[in-house]
């Protein structure tokens, strides 16, 4: 089997990620609902009287995290990345490293934007708990990402590997607890479009851990 | 063809290449994004930020509201159109600054030479709705759109404004109507698949006929601005209506309101319930007209705890935050520093503003010392009297009140059942909904330590800051003179006419009164017996808007004090020698304080 070239993999994730970070922006700036019409159910597109951009962008970028995580995460859980496929690994680092550009992108209007870095506001709308969870995840995905690349596949031993169990678990559990609780009794189109990222997030969960039990070969995703 | 082609991967390239390039402006949009706001900078002083500081109520961009007088002249010329449907001929009530009731630059205290937008009307670099910083410029209002007067002798001589009494000509109202309307307006009125009539391509080609052609900038944010204001006139048409045509904008069969008036309720219900405002009293639309009041010596120490006719709020900075969102602040653009900081500084530069003084203003109508006299005496009796006790009296250049007298009410609410007023200002529904919903939008939407998150709301009178009253309240009247025509709802022209010592008219026309400095306040030709709420026929360019107290909403009862000067409602009293001379004198201290 021919390796996959490095820069096709790069650019079959990369343009995607790009596109859609393009595509949010620019609906966030000319205040366009990006959701189809059919599941927002909103048919008023209301341009510059639309909602605030910055809290557009807030809102589409960890739409687009959910995006790339959500199958990073599926692969994670079904293969054994240290041991999986070259192909496999490299999807996997590129989905999960783009997702986490985009939660940091996410965390940077959130934070230093909308909250203008008032973490005393952001701790008062958001409970300690959950602005822990946050900055850990960010701090932690932050650190896995740039160490998986570095070290390669099977690179920085138990440690890493620990770590990237950790930052998995803990986006699969903040996204989930996120995008279903939070967003549980939401009746907007916006909440709605969160609350099927988590549902797709959970799918994809389940089916890779259901995979990784009955699936006979499952590590080395050949 | 199999995936390793070599045309896959030059289309791949080619992607990639095109995602990079996106990116790449995604972020140069989100750097430049940030210099947008860089001419958004507070205000110097607080004078400033209340006559020339946006308080998030931008309107459109420049370029387009330049073109709506030449692209809509029958929205831009109600009264013409008013006038013309009823027959009457007369010359033109002006431009659509005279027929809006605007004040014109020139007549400012302080005119602009740069700019040709009439007093209260500003430009900044904020978007509507979010006030998200801007490429281009957009026309907005201030306080003083509304807070600002021009007090006329005779209607066709303009006279220099005065800040912070509320514009007794402005049809604010008939304004926004026709603001939306033109946003829904279609090439064929008759046909309602037909294209819109504002469009950019109209902007564009009404600029290229000045010369100007839009700039990239302003053409990507005009058809943006066009999109979102039509989308947010349909749901404005999904919960209220369609918008009326030009003419019947000042015809007081359908806008009801006319100068000088809202309907500040109907306003909040819509705009924080989502609702269309109906009335308590039963199935119809709330008609509780509001005159846009004088802000004068709004600190408590002078005003009392609470404020608004009906003593509803009881914070400066609530109160302005609050009117502002009637006019289209919100959250997001009341956020923003420069915006919050007008806010700020427009409600302190209330705080002791005073009025001008009569003879400051109308200097061919000087009192005489006999005139000071009687006011300072006989005048100043009489006030102590009959009004005093509700609404406090002078105090150098403040106002204060007897704090220890068992007869105080100023500050207090009158009931409805005790003053008699018209009753529809304060008889809306959802009016305790309306108050929570407002605290806790404004009261959770900004953030803790935002200056402008003043509200809050309990059930407990003691512990609230917006409240329904269901009365009228008793506060400051600096500046009487000023405050024409008179009662919350503007249905009493002068002031002989509220003490008792002319009879109250029942009819009388509306629209660019001259000034009436004997009676004190807005003179009006006497209106047919023919002509009422049912037939209202505009007289002339000035007196076009039939103003009938039989209309509900309009009632010039109640608020009889001295009660024998009002012994019946439909027939004046018959005063003695005495009880006549007393009411003069009373006039003419009103025309001192």
């Amino acid at each position: 089997m021919n390796p996959v070239p490095r820069f096709a993999t790069f650019a079959n994730v990369f343009i995607p990620f790009a596109s859609l970070l393009t595509g949010a922006n620019l609906c966030a700036e000319a205040g366009i609902n990006p959701v189809p019409a059919a599941l927002a159910g909103d048919p008023h597109l209301k341009g510059l009287l639309a909602g605030n951009p910055t809290f557009a962008r807030v809102m589409y970028s960890i739409w687009i995290t959910f995006l790339f995580a959500t199958p990073a995460v599926g692969l994670f859980l079904l293969f054994d990345i240290r041991r999986a496929a070259p192909v496999v690994h490299r999807y996997w680092l590129l989905l999960w490293s783009f997702g986490f550009v985009a939660y940091a992108i996410h965390s940077y209007f959130a934070t230093v934007v909308w909250f203008e870095s008032d973490f005393a506001q952001i701790v008062e709308r958001q409970s300690l708990p959950v602005v822990i969870v946050n900055y850990v995840l960010l701090a932690a995905w932050g650190v896995e990402v740039v160490a998986s690349v570095a070290l390669g596949q099977g690179g920085g031993g138990v440690w890493l590997h620990r770590l990237q169990w950790f930052t998995h678990l803990l986006f699969l559990a903040a996204a989930i607890v996120a995008a279903v609780v939070f967003y549980h009794s939401g009746t907007t189109p916006k909440a709605g479009f969160s609350l099927l990222l988590g549902v797709a997030l959970i799918a994809f969960a389940a089916f890779a851990i259901v995979g990784r039990i009955f699936w006979r070969e499952p590590a080395s995703g050949q | 063809m199999s995936l390793t082609h070599p045309i896959f991967g030059i289309v791949r390239g080619l992607a990639f290449v095109v995602a990079l390039a996106g990116l790449g402006l995604t972020v140069a949009l989100v750097v430049l994004e940030r210099t947008w706001d860089a001419e958004n900078r507070p205000m110097a002083t607080d004078a400033e930020a209340f006559v020339l500081g946006s308080i998030g109520t931008e309107l459109a961009p420049v370029v387009a509201f330049e073109t709506l007088p030449e692209l809509f002249p029958d929205e831009f010329h109600p009264i013409d159109a008013f006038l013309k449907s009823q027959g009457v001929a007369d010359r033109s009530a002006g431009d659509w600054i005279d027929q809006f009731g605007f004040i014109r630059q020139t007549q400012a205290p302080n005119p602009r030479g740069d700019m040709q937008l009439p007093v209260g009307f500003v430009v900044s670099r904020h978007r509507p709705g979010s006030g998200a910083g801007s490429p281009i410029p957009f026309v907005g209002l201030s306080c003083a759109a509304c807070h600002s007067g021009e007090v006329r002798l005779d209607p066709d001589r303009p006279r220099t404004a005065h800040y912070g009494i509320g514009n007794a000509t402005m049809n604010l109202l008939a304004f926004s109507e026709a603001l939306r309307g033109l946003l829904v307006r279609r090439v064929d009125d008759s046909d309602p698949k037909s294209e819109y009539r504002l469009t950019l391509q109209a902007i564009v080609d009404v600029q290229a006929k000045r010369g100007r052609t839009l700039t990239m900038w302003e053409k990507t944010f005009t058809a943006l601005w066009i999109r979102g204001a039509r989308a947010e006139a349909g749901g404005y048409r999904n919960v209220i209506d369609e918008p009326y045509p030009p003419q019947r904008l000042f015809d007081p069969r359908f806008m009801m309101a006319g100068p000088n008036r809202t309907q500040p309720f109907r306003s909040l219900v819509r705009i924080h319930l989502d609702r269309p405002g109906w009335s308590d009293r039963g199935h119809r639309m709330d008609q509780g007209f509001s005159k846009v009041p004088a802000v004068y010596h709004q600190d408590p120490e002078y005003h009392g705890e609470w404020a608004q006719f009906d003593g509803s709020v009881n914070d400066l900075t609530a109160r302005s935050t609050l009117a502002a969102s009637t006019a289209g602040g919100n959250v997001h653009n009341l956020s923003r520093p420069d915006i919050a900081s007008h806010i700020l500084g427009a409600a302190e530069y209330t705080r002791r503003l005073a009025p001008p003084k009569w003879d400051d203003t109308f200097p061919e109508h000087a009192l005489t010392a006999e005139q000071r006299a009687l006011a300072a005496g006989a005048g100043a009796e009489a006030y102590r009297k009959h009004c005093g006790h509700c609404h406090g009296e002078p105090a150098g250049a403040g106002w204060t009140w007897d704090k220890q007298s068992p007869k105080n009410l100023f500050g207090a609410v009158l009931p409805l059942s005790a003053i008699g007023t018209d009753p529809e200002r304060v008889e809306f529904r959802h009016a305790n909904e309306v108050s929570r919903e407002v605290a806790e939008k404004f009261g959770a939407g900004f953030r803790k330590n935002h200056p402008l998150a003043t509200f809050k709301w309990d059930a407990d009178p003691s512990r609230t800051n917006l409240r329904s009253t269901g009365g009228y309240y008793c506060g400051p009247i600096a500046g009487t003179f000023l405050r024409a025509p008179y009662l919350h709802n503007a249905s009493v022209l002068t002031l002989a006419e509220l003490v008792g010592l002319e009879p109250r008219r029942a009819k009388f026309y509306r629209g660019r009164n001259g000034y009436d400095p004997v009676k004190v306040g807005l003179a009006s030709p006497d209106v047919p017996a023919n002509v009422d709420r049912n037939n209202p026929k505009p007289r002339d360019r000035n007196h076009y808007f039939v103003f009938d107290t039989a209309e509900r909403g309009n009632s010039n009862r109640g608020h009889r004090y001295p009660a024998w000067g009002h012994f019946h409602d439909d027939e004046p009293a018959k005063l003695t020698d005495a009880q006549k001379a007393e009411l003069r004198a009373l006039i003419e201290y009103l025309k001192t304080i």
